[in-house]
């Protein structure tokens, strides 16, 4: 669905992104794997159509993504960053609600208040509904966040056509908060949706459909995990001496060695 | 130090006008700027041209600045407390914000002429004094409630 060929990209004279080829499609969840300043963000930032390559192309069913109308890409494709601060207090019930704006004027505004009534029982959010987002704690944050992501794609039937894109859904949450970010994206790709997760832990990236292993600015392998991921490789990348073990359910896991 | 003295039905007339273009620029935006609350990039995401908006709301602000300052001479505070005072109260969503913030300072500023004309009678106070005294605390309470 969403395919970038040979893309490149530079700000200034620095190379951030040379040669970046990979297919997101249906169905599937890509992870994406790297050290800081490896170009997972001009990545997602180019695959997301918010920055034009300036060698090669990204394409959305074929057509040039940075082209397109921001709000015709609203439409179909949603992305949650690491930041998530706010300057002022919106209620919790906002913010969701803002997922909502790029349906503004079409037919799918009229399943607004059917999407936000939905979403606050999915996420949990009965509780903190009509809270102001400042006052939230980070799991809080992450879980509004989610929601209004969710919104932004929520419709009625699968998620054929739709992208979802994470930048570090994990960093700085507990354990259980860092499931229900990949849940979340899991279950979008499940649905249908092509999903772009930007990880730090290759155990999560293990099950993802695709992995992509970037080192700076190329990427330096992208397949299924279990061709891609080798405790050698990982450590070559992430610059960390990891050692693959077998876990309890035949698969892979990678330990700090 | 500006003055509501010497305004007119032409000049108060001309100032309407433009504030009343102003609001249709930008009251249409609300939403998108509530968007933009979230961060420009998220803002971006979400279908928002934020150079666009960003050029809307500045062309917006020059006209009904530009056009009141040329009515009433340079009254400050008014506009600086006002839109914080509405955040303060709870009202962050710009389709409240905006429309709310036109009638609070239309009205803080006619209690400030009140009082200017009132306090030292026979004598007439400029305005910009008596918004700046009141003003001026309230400003530096809200900067030291929120330290940058």
């Amino acid at each position: 669905m969403i395919r970038a060929v040979a893309a490149g990209y530079r700000a200034g004279r620095a190379r951030l992104l040379a040669d970046a080829s990979l297919h997101l499609r249906p169905g599937t969840l890509t992870a994406v794997l790297g050290r800081n300043g490896a170009g997972k963000t001009t990545l997602l930032r180019l695959l997301t159509g918010e920055l034009a390559p300036d060698t090669g192309r990204v394409l959305l069913d074929g057509a040039p993504m940075a082209a397109l109308p921001a709000v015709v890409l609203a439409r179909r494709r949603a992305v949650l960053s690491q930041h998530h601060a706010l300057s002022f207090g919106l209620a919790v019930a906002d913010v969701v609600a803002l997922g909502r704006l790029p349906h503004r004027g079409t037919a799918a505004a009229a399943e607004d208040r059917a999407a936000l009534a939905a979403l606050r029982l999915d996420f949990g959010l009965e509780a903190l509904w009509g809270r102001a987002y400042p006052t939230l704690s980070g799991g809080e944050r992450q879980r509004v966040q989610l929601a209004r992501a969710a919104a932004q794609l929520w419709r009625r039937g699968g998620r054929e056509g739709q992208a979802l894109f994470l930048d570090e859904p994990a960093a700085a949450l507990d354990l259980a908060q860092q499931g229900a970010a990949l849940r979340f994206a899991f279950a979008m790709a499940g649905q249908g949706a092509a999903v772009l997760a930007v990880l730090h832990d290759p155990n999560h990236a293990a099950r993802a459909d695709q992995v992509v292993l970037l080192e700076a600015g190329r990427v330096l392998a992208a397949g299924p995990p279990n061709e891609v991921l080798t405790a050698a490789r990982l450590g070559a990348c992430l610059g960390v001496a990891l050692r693959g073990a077998e876990g309890p359910d035949g698969r892979t896991v990678f330990l700090a060695a | 130090m500006g003055s509501l003295a010497g305004g007119g039905w032409l000049g108060g007339g001309i100032a309407l006008l433009a504030s009343l273009i102003a609001a249709a620029m930008i009251l249409p935006a609300a939403p998108a700027l509530d968007a933009l609350l979230l961060g420009e990039r998220e803002a971006g995401w979400l279908g928002v041209r934020v150079d666009r908006l960003r050029l809307r709301v500045v062309v917006a602000t020059a006209l009904a600045v530009g056009s009141a300052v040329a009515a009433a001479g340079i009254i400050g505070f008014v506009g600086l407390v006002v839109p914080h005072l509405l955040r303060l109260l709870g009202q962050p969503r710009h389709g409240v914000l905006l429309p709310g913030a036109a009638l609070l300072g239309a009205a803080l500023l006619l209690l400030a002429d009140t009082l200017a004309r009132g306090v030292a009678a026979p004598a007439e106070l400029p305005v910009g004094l008596v918004t700046s005294a009141l003003g001026a605390p309230f400003f530096i309470a809200l900067l030291l409630r929120r330290p940058a």
